[in-house]
């Protein structure tokens, strides 16, 4: 039954929007040493994410119809085949608890500073426990409707109220601290936003036609990169680098300066709300990836039987992996663009060799 | 009090889940079930008596920070 569901290529290009949008326009991306040029530094993460996109695509593309649960096993045969999927299972599972605390901090710092960690989490959580449950078709047509609207919410406060509260000097001048700095900026905003839809070889398996896996990564990195650029440098137009650093949500600052005449201001919910449904896609995505990979390993013929238990982890996951905020940003500064490089850059490289090198055996 | 309602709310889970699975009697997927809801039991019980839980991302952590040279101010 769940093998049979067809993703659209509209669908998977706002689930691709949706995914990355999550936590990256609230949180920021890249590395504040690059100082001003940090969008620069978010303009060359979303060019350099393109290659690594296409090995995404060629990887689906070689193997129509399958997951990468499929692909391993094909590849590498059982036994090696299911150490790498765990360890794809792992990074995905690793990706929901983050996302979850991320989440969860923002709420409890910015917006319900007095409410109980679990609270908002738990009312997240039922939703997406009901979204995987129905399937990712209905998770891809829920994003079909929201990434529109939280992509034109996020242009119309990422730009045209933040016009007034504009500095162009807060930009300038280029490259003022170096060029290592923001190609460094630039090496981790691809590895967190951009890297992250590797997620997708493991939910990708039924799409429109063979070519379908380029277009919508591509279409949907694109997109994605060049709002996540706009957002960043909106970012540091109006607070400017050095103010903006002080903050962890930086967004959040900035639309909350927004003031036209008596009437709009304190718009902070116009990037709360693109929050919560970005999450809520981002996670029931990794939620259902993650019961794929259990429902492959285990060759059982349906996968909702391990929603409720994979949720519980993955909420006791997001309490164990950090003990406060501040940890949580040195970990996604200091050390997680090399942990997540090798599963996102040097594991898929890895995979995509032996696929050709079998695919070729095999035309001989 | 919270230890309380966590091992309700697990008991109500396992019974609910075990029913819909037995249906079809199959034992693997009960086991995996069991064995997964069992896993995150057991941290939540712990996070609830405020015991300290290990980390898994802490032997990680040190590994990469040994490999570049960063200074591990962590506990």
């Amino acid at each position: 039954m769940s093998n049979k569901e067809v993703i659209s290529d509209r669908q998977g290009i706002s689930m691709i929007i949706s995914f990355i949008f999550a936590l990256g326009a609230i949180l920021g991306t890249g590395d504040p040493s690059a100082g001003r040029d940090i969008a620069l530094g978010t303009l060359f993460g979303a060019l350099f994410a393109i290659p690594l996109v296409l090995v995404y695509a060629r990887i689906l593309y070689l193997f129509p119809g399958k997951d990468l649960f499929d692909i391993d096993n094909i590849i590498f045969g059982k036994k090696l085949g299911t150490i790498i999927s765990m360890l794809f299972i792992w990074y995905t599972f690793y990706t929901a608890a983050k996302t979850l605390r991320s989440y969860s901090e923002f709420s409890n710092t910015s917006v319900f500073p007095d409410t109980p960690y679990i609270v908002p989490v738990i009312f997240l959580v039922v939703i997406c426990v009901i979204a995987v449950y129905k399937g990712i078709e209905v998770i891809g047509r829920t994003c079909e409707i929201f990434a529109v609207i939280t992509v034109a919410i996020a242009m119309i406060a990422a730009f045209i109220f933040s016009i007034p509260d504009i500095h162009i000097n807060n930009a300038l001048p280029v490259f003022y601290n170096g060029t290592k700095p923001v190609l460094f900026s630039s090496f981790s905003s691809l590895v967190h936003p951009f890297g992250d839809i590797v997620v997708f070889l493991m939910v990708f398996s039924n799409l429109q036609n063979k070519k379908s896996s380029y277009k919508i990564y591509l279409v949907g990195t694109l997109i994605s990169g060049f709002i996540m650029v706009i957002t960043i440098f909106r970012n540091v137009l109006v607070l400017g680098s050095d103010f903006s650093n002080l903050f962890y949500f930086k967004s959040h600052i900035a639309v909350s300066i927004i003031h036209i005449g008596e009437v709009f201001q304190r718009l902070e919910v116009l990037i709360f709300a693109p929050l919560l449904i970005n999450v809520f896609a981002k996670l029931s995505i990794c939620i259902f990836a993650c019961c794929r990979g259990v429902q492959k390993i285990f060759n059982f013929d349906e996968y909702r039987f391990a929603i409720v238990p994979t949720i519980l982890l993955i909420i006791s996951l997001s309490i164990i992996i950090d003990k406060n905020l501040s940890s949580i940003m040195k970990w996604v500064l200091e050390v997680a663009p090399y942990y997540g490089g090798f599963f996102e850059i040097i594991l898929p490289v890895f995979v995509l060799i032996c696929e050709e090198i079998k695919v070729r055996r095999n035309k001989s | 009090m919270i230890t309380a309602a966590i091992i309700i709310f697990y008991i109500l889970i396992i019974f609910i889940g075990i029913k819909n699975i037995r249906k079809k009697k199959e034992n693997k997927k009960m086991y995996v079930f069991i064995i997964l809801l069992l896993i995150s039991f057991a941290i939540n019980i712990m996070l609830s008596l405020g015991m300290k839980v290990p980390n898994p991302l802490k032997p990680t952590e040190k590994f990469i920070k040994a490999l570049l040279k960063i200074k591990d101010d962590t506990k």
